[in-house]
């Protein structure tokens, strides 16, 4: 057997030649790490066609990045104490002999030889690494999709619940709020509503949701449209910021209410004309009736004031003109019986030389001063001026009952006098259509009120009948009836009137705020409304009979203690 | 003749009254004074014998004026004759008025309401009572009557009322100065306040509260108060709820059996001022009612005494304060059976029949004319069920 080569020092060729049956690429390394030998396998992954010899050091087959790492391998390999069996694979980058590199997976042994010899086994696992690799990529693609896709879809599913949610929130809203919504496409003259708005407005909405905007303006009361035409112009001009308008409309069930809209453009053309407008309507009535209520309440309160100063103004001089009436009553009587006097002694000597000088004069002054007429209706003239002060003295009295009547606090009232003073103060409004009976209860209760909510009542119910006998028109002077009753607890007034009547198909509206059968400016059609909410405030009860050309009655009863069980915080206005 | 000033600052006012005045000249002489000040120099200088002022004035006003006609001459009769008086003024007005007359206030009226106040005295004593009367704030108050009343006030507001007019059935001091009040309010005795009912609602617990804590209201000393005097008004108690009790049994209406009550309590108000004025007179005087008993009625033994019955000195006294008139004349009369209206069974004739029923002694009967009268009335047989109920009312009462 032939000496192996130099490089081959201390390893037989026939090893050699067996390396070459191995189905891995072997290297073999001297100690100087230089490579001596490669095997079939090593020569085809190398590109190379000889075995190798002389040696070749070993950075001729590696990609200069794996050098150092497999100089530390090598020489650790050689330097260890004992032969170890490779026990880990490493890999490196190897260097083919036409530059080109691949990735090895490398295990290094040190053979038992004389001389050190280094077998390093490897292979090419470039295309495991690839599929590795591509597999790696592959999964951290899908991964990273997956994650993608999940966070996408969660986002999506978010938005949408978002949007339900928003979407049913806003439905939800637009369903449940008091106030209705739309949303006007201007160009195409369409309104979208909820269902609220065609509500307020008392609309039949044959279309759903969708209205027409002439529709909608031709609900406003004539008096109130120009103004209401004005707004939306300035808005949809963008003239204003906002659009918000109270009107009145008048629903088809002839109600009418106070609607306040609310809104804005919220899109324009090019040219700056308003495509697209939204807002919302709310039916004020309540508010403006509360407020006209409140306003009523201060006016009252101020006219009250007003009238307890006047009426105490007024008493001063009526005291002195009734003194001085009676003054000249007294005086008068006296000097009746010195007219007379007179009048005896000129018949007696009237035949006298005397008289006849100066009896002409005498009888010229006593012409002068209708002397004859005189004596009879002096006193008849102060008897009429002296009751018409009575008469003065006792409205003054009622008016000052009447307004003297402190703050908006529960005290107890005497509801009988109190119907004699509005009686009293409301005659210009019944004299001339109607008599005036009361049919008042002695020692009625007295109930526990507001006064000037209660007297307010009085005249509102008053002055109804009144108006109502004045409607009938036939020229013949009604009767107005006021009862009083003490009934279980409560007290009952009862107001008739032989009047028109109430007609059944507005029976039911009698109460609603702004509601009037008067021509338009002269009732507010807060009488009877105002009527209910104080007789509401006061836990009572007010409710009518009617029969068209016959007459109305009017029945209102209050509890006679209201103290504690009336709700004072509606009363702090 | 008695000397009235008057006080306006509205000179047309105070010419008006020299007019329709002028017809009594031959009883007063009266003075007419516009401004204020010199009002004030009149009044110290002790010249009249009733004041009337307006309310409002410039600077000074009426409870100025009346005021200085209280000090100067306690014994001057105080009027204030105006447009409106506020109830914020109320407590300081009552110090000083007798009664404030509402204007337009007629001629007639004034004239009556002044010839009452001033009507001349001809017995020493009755005129003494009236120098007295115009003096005094209000009546002595039973402490525990001032307790009552002022629990009552506290009440809650649902029972306050039947609370208020219980403790006031039992306090004829407190009774009257209500009404007088509520009558300054109502300003003047042409309407005055007939129920008391609808005197508590007019004034209202808070002036109530302030006026029966105020000087006029001010409860008699503990000292003060002797057997004759627990005596009195225990009897004053009793009679008010014997009136009550008849009423009730009788199923009187609700108005007719307050006005009986008022009735009684405001007849309590005599006695107690006849006692105030004349304490010692007084106890022997009721000593000798328990010995003359059968002969003599305590009504006939008071005016032998004091020149007038108790009931009598009661109505005097609310005629000085402008309480209501016929309620007034009605307690006047009301220990005169004699004067009781027949018929039927009224307010009045069932309290003189309750303080004849308290009066009376054990072992003796009805005084014989208070007898007639329920023969007269025909109801001589309910006696016997009303002895029952003043039996069971006079129950000494502890104190």
């Amino acid at each position: 057997m032939k000496p192996m080569t130099a490089p081959c020092a201390g390893m037989p060729t026939a090893c050699l030649d067996t390396l070459d049956g191995l189905p891995d690429a072997i290297m073999v390394l001297n100690h100087t790490e230089a490579v001596t030998h490669l095997n079939r396998q090593a020569r085809m992954l190398l590109c190379r066609d000889d075995a190798v010899a002389p040696p070749v050091p070993i950075w001729h087959f590696v990609a200069p990045a794996s050098r150092a790492e497999i100089r530390e391998i090598t020489r650790n390999t050689l330097s260890a104490a004992e032969c170890p069996y490779p026990e880990t694979t490493f890999e490196v980058t190897l260097r083919r002999s036409d530059a080109s590199t691949f990735l090895a997976e490398m295990a290094v042994g040190r053979l038992p030889a004389p001389q050190a010899l280094l077998a390093a086994s490897f292979r090419d696992i470039t295309a495991r690494k690839d599929s590795e690799a591509r597999m790696v990529r592959l999964l951290s693609d899908a991964h990273e999709s997956r994650q993608r896709v999940e966070s996408l879809a969660a986002e999506t599913i978010a938005q949408a619940e978002a949007l339900a949610a928003s979407e049913s929130r806003l439905s939800m809203v637009l369903h449940s709020v008091r106030d209705g919504y739309w949303d006007w496409d201007v160009r195409n003259k369409v309104v979208h509503s909820n269902p609220q708005f065609a509500e307020i407005l008392g609309l039949d909405a044959p279309n759903g949701p969708l209205l027409s905007p002439d529709a909608i303006t031709a609900l406003v009361i004539d008096a109130d449209r120009a103004d209401m035409a004005a707004a939306l112009r300035r808005h949809l001009r963008g003239q204003t910021q906002n659009l918000i308008h109270e009107c009145r409309v008048s629903r088809k069930d002839g109600t009418l209410a106070w609607i306040e809209f609310r809104g804005q453009v919220i899109s324009r053309d090019s040219r700056g004309r308003a495509l697209r407008a939204t807002g919302l309507i709310t039916d004020i009535s309540e508010k403006k009736q509360l407020d006209q209520e409140r306003r009523r309440t201060m006016k009252m309160e101020a006219i009250g004031e007003l009238a307890a100063g006047v009426a105490h103004e007024i008493n001063t001089p009526l005291q002195f003109v009734g003194d001085n009436l009676a003054f000249l009553q007294s005086q008068t009587a006296r000097a009746t019986k010195a007219f007379q006097l007179v009048a005896d002694i000129r018949t007696q000597v009237s035949a006298s030389p005397l008289w006849r000088v100066l009896g002409g004069d005498l009888l010229a002054a006593a012409d002068e001063a209708d002397l004859s007429y005189a004596r009879n209706e002096i006193p008849e003239a102060i008897r009429e001026a002296l009751d018409g002060l009575d008469r003065v003295s006792k409205i003054v009295q009622a008016l000052k009952e009447f307004s003297h009547q402190g703050p908006s606090e529960r005290v107890a009232v005497d509801l009988n006098r109190m119907i004699e003073n509005t009686v009293t103060l409301t005659r210009n409004e019944w004299k001339y259509v109607a008599e005036i009976e009361t049919d008042l209860e002695p020692g009625l209760p007295h109930v526990h009120c507001v006064p000037h909510e209660c007297g307010q009542l009085l005249v509102n119910l008053v002055v109804n009948a009144a108006h109502a006998i004045r409607a009938m028109a036939d020229g013949k002077k009604g009767l107005l009836t006021i009862v009083s009753r003490a009934v279980a607890g409560q007290v009952e007034i009862r107001v008739s009137d032989t009047g028109c009547g109430i007609p059944p198909e507005i029976r039911n509206r009698i109460f609603d705020p702004f509601f009037t059968t008067k021509p338009i400016g002269q009732g507010t059609g807060q009488g009877l409304a105002l009527a209910q909410a104080t007789v509401k405030r006061h836990r009572g009860t007010i409710s009518f009979q009617s029969e068209i050309g016959r007459g109305t009655v009017f029945s209102v009863r209050l509890p006679i203690d209201a103290i504690g069980t009336g709700d004072e915080t509606d009363l702090v206005r | 003749m008695k000397r009235i000033l008057f006080v306006d600052d509205d000179l047309a006012v105070l010419r008006g009254l020299e007019r329709v005045l002028r017809a009594y000249g031959d009883q007063w002489k009266c003075v007419f004074i516009g401004n204020p000040a010199e009002a004030l120099d009149l009044i110290g200088t002790g010249w009249p014998d009733a004041v009337v002022s307006d309310m409002r004035m410039p600077r000074i006003d009426g409870i100025e004026v009346l005021a200085k006609a209280r000090a100067d001459r306690p014994d001057c009769a105080r009027l204030i004759l105006s447009g409106e008086v506020g109830t914020g003024a109320l407590l300081p007005l009552l110090a000083v008025a007798h009664q404030c007359i509402g204007k337009p206030c007629k001629a007639d009226l004034l004239v009556r309401i002044l010839t009452r106040l001033l009507i001349s005295d001809d017995s020493g004593t009755s005129a003494k009572l009236n120098e007295k009367l115009r003096g005094l704030l209000g009546l002595p108050v039973m402490p525990t009557r001032h307790r009552e009343l002022s629990e009552a006030l506290n009440a809650a507001p649902v029972e306050r009322e039947a609370k208020v007019l219980q403790a006031l059935s039992r306090s004829p001091a407190m009774t009257s100065k209500i009404l007088q009040a509520a009558g300054c309010v109502r300003l003047g005795s042409a309407q005055g306040v007939a129920s008391l009912t609808d005197a508590i609602r007019l004034l209202g617990p808070e002036t109530i509260a302030a006026l029966i804590n105020s000087d006029s209201c001010r409860p008699m000393s503990e000292v003060d108060i002797d057997l004759t005097r627990r005596r009195i008004w225990r009897e004053g108690a009793a009679a008010t709820a014997v009136a009550r009790a008849i009423a009730t049994v009788e199923q009187c209406a609700p108005e007719v059996a307050a006005q009986a009550v008022l009735l009684t309590v405001l007849s309590g108000a005599g006695t107690i001022l006849l006692d105030a004025t004349w304490h010692e007179d007084y106890v022997s005087m009721l000593a000798e009612a328990e010995t003359e008993a059968r002969d003599r009625t305590v009504p006939e033994l008071e005016r032998d005494r004091f020149g007038v019955s108790s009931a009598e000195a009661a109505a005097r006294l609310f005629r000085l304060w402008g309480i209501h008139d016929p309620t007034v004349d009605l307690v006047a009369t009301l220990d005169d059976a004699g004067k009781q209206t027949t018929g039927t069974l009224g307010p009045s004739g069932i309290a003189h029949i309750a303080k004849a029923l308290v009066r009376m002694r054990p072992g003796t009967g009805l005084q014989p004319d208070s007898l007639d009268y329920l023969v007269r009335l025909g109801l001589v047989d309910r006696l016997p069920a009303w002895e029952k109920l003043a039996e069971l009312q006079s129950e000494p009462e502890p104190c």
